[in-house]
């Protein structure tokens, strides 16, 4: 069977003027930003709940296409960050309720995990 | 000048499985019945600052303004776009590939020095040679060997490190990829670490691909 999985980020960029008591859609952007698109996968993986602390998660993908991780929000629901690499750089981070939908290269190697003391809780779908 | 600036951001997902029909009507994609479920989230990005690095922090130009910046990355010129050389910690980095054949990647290396390549060291990679003739520099520089002490280039085993796409986000044709970065106990990275490889690296784009992109500070 051949899955597929469509995907899509959008942002909204925004700026606010005092003198006016508001949000405008941002004037060096001038409109909202979007991306869809879709991977076709032979096998994918869906896990609902990932309990995730300071120690660094096993790694979540291994030769995989896509990965998506949201921070669901358990324990208390802290920041939760993402690594790439193996856990050498986490340069990304989800707080409650965010995520992270990307494509990535077979040979990476997605671990997350939370700072010091703190602890959450992800959903994870990947397809290779 | 915006007093505060913010950025809405969502993400939606579609798990599909493809099952066959009894004739050969094509593939029918139904929502994907282990998951069950659309997936997301949405959040609302705070902690960007007022005032930009520069004017580039986006790509866009507001659609009254002429002309529109665009970017683009070809086969025919280079193979590795650096956005900026500007050394601001970013908060928040967009970017949309627009091409219509050909993947770009991302990677948020800041790359070595010319002599700092490890062929030892699997995560190390050689910087990305586009051309015929680079490429046959390559061995070219393995086989000069006009003086034994003295000539810079004769050194056979140095060879320029390039920032690392191997562990990377790609964005394929018409998509888009948003993060957030600089959490507590997190890895920082600034705006001249942002490079860009046309195709999925390591395989060369073939084709010129426009980006957009938003990247704050």
């Amino acid at each position: 069977m051949a899955y597929q999985i469509t995907y899509k980020n959008h942002i909204t960029p925004q700026e606010y003027i005092t003198e006016n008591s508001r949000w405008y859609l941002d004037s060096d952007c001038g409109r909202k930003l979007t991306g869809s698109a879709i991977v076709t996968v032979s096998s994918r993986t869906y896990v609902s709940s990932l309990a995730v602390t300071n120690t660094p998660s096993a790694s979540l993908t291994s030769s995989q296409d896509f990965i998506y991780i949201k921070n669901t929000g358990g324990g208390s629901a802290d920041d939760v960050l993402v690594s790439l690499d193996g856990g050498t750089t986490y340069y990304i981070v989800l707080s409650e309720g965010e995520s992270l939908a990307t494509k990535i290269a077979t040979t990476a190697s997605v671990k997350v995990k939370c700072d010091t003391g703190n602890d959450s809780t992800v959903e994870h779908l990947k397809g290779t | 000048m915006a007093d505060e600036r913010r950025i809405i951001t969502g993400t939606h997902i579609i798990p599909k499985e493809g099952n066959t029909m009894e004739e050969a009507v094509g593939t029918k994609w139904i929502l994907d019945t282990h998951v069950g479920k659309t997936l997301g989230g949405k959040s609302t990005v705070t902690d960007v600052n007022k005032d930009q690095w520069h004017d580039d922090w986006t790509s866009m130009d507001h659609p009254s303004l002429t002309p529109t910046t665009t970017i683009t990355l070809s086969p025919t010129v280079q193979s590795v776009y650096q956005l900026d050389d500007d050394t601001s910690t970013v908060k928040f980095f967009y970017m949309k590939n627009k091409g219509v054949s050909a993947s770009i990647t991302i990677s948020l290396d800041s790359g070595g020095d010319w002599d700092s390549y490890s062929t030892t060291d699997a995560s190390d990679e050689e910087w990305q040679l586009t051309t015929a003739e680079w490429q046959a520099a390559s061995s070219n520089w393995q086989t000069y060997s006009d003086d034994t002490t003295t000539d810079f280039w004769e050194n056979t085993t140095r060879l320029w490190e390039g920032p690392g796409f191997a562990k990377s986000a790609i964005i394929p044709p018409g998509g888009a990829l948003y993060m957030r970065s600089g959490g507590s106990g997190g890895t920082s990275f600034t705006i001249n670490q942002v490079h860009v490889y046309l195709g999925e690296y390591p395989t060369n784009g073939t084709s010129a691909v426009d980006i957009e992109y938003v990247i704050a500070k």
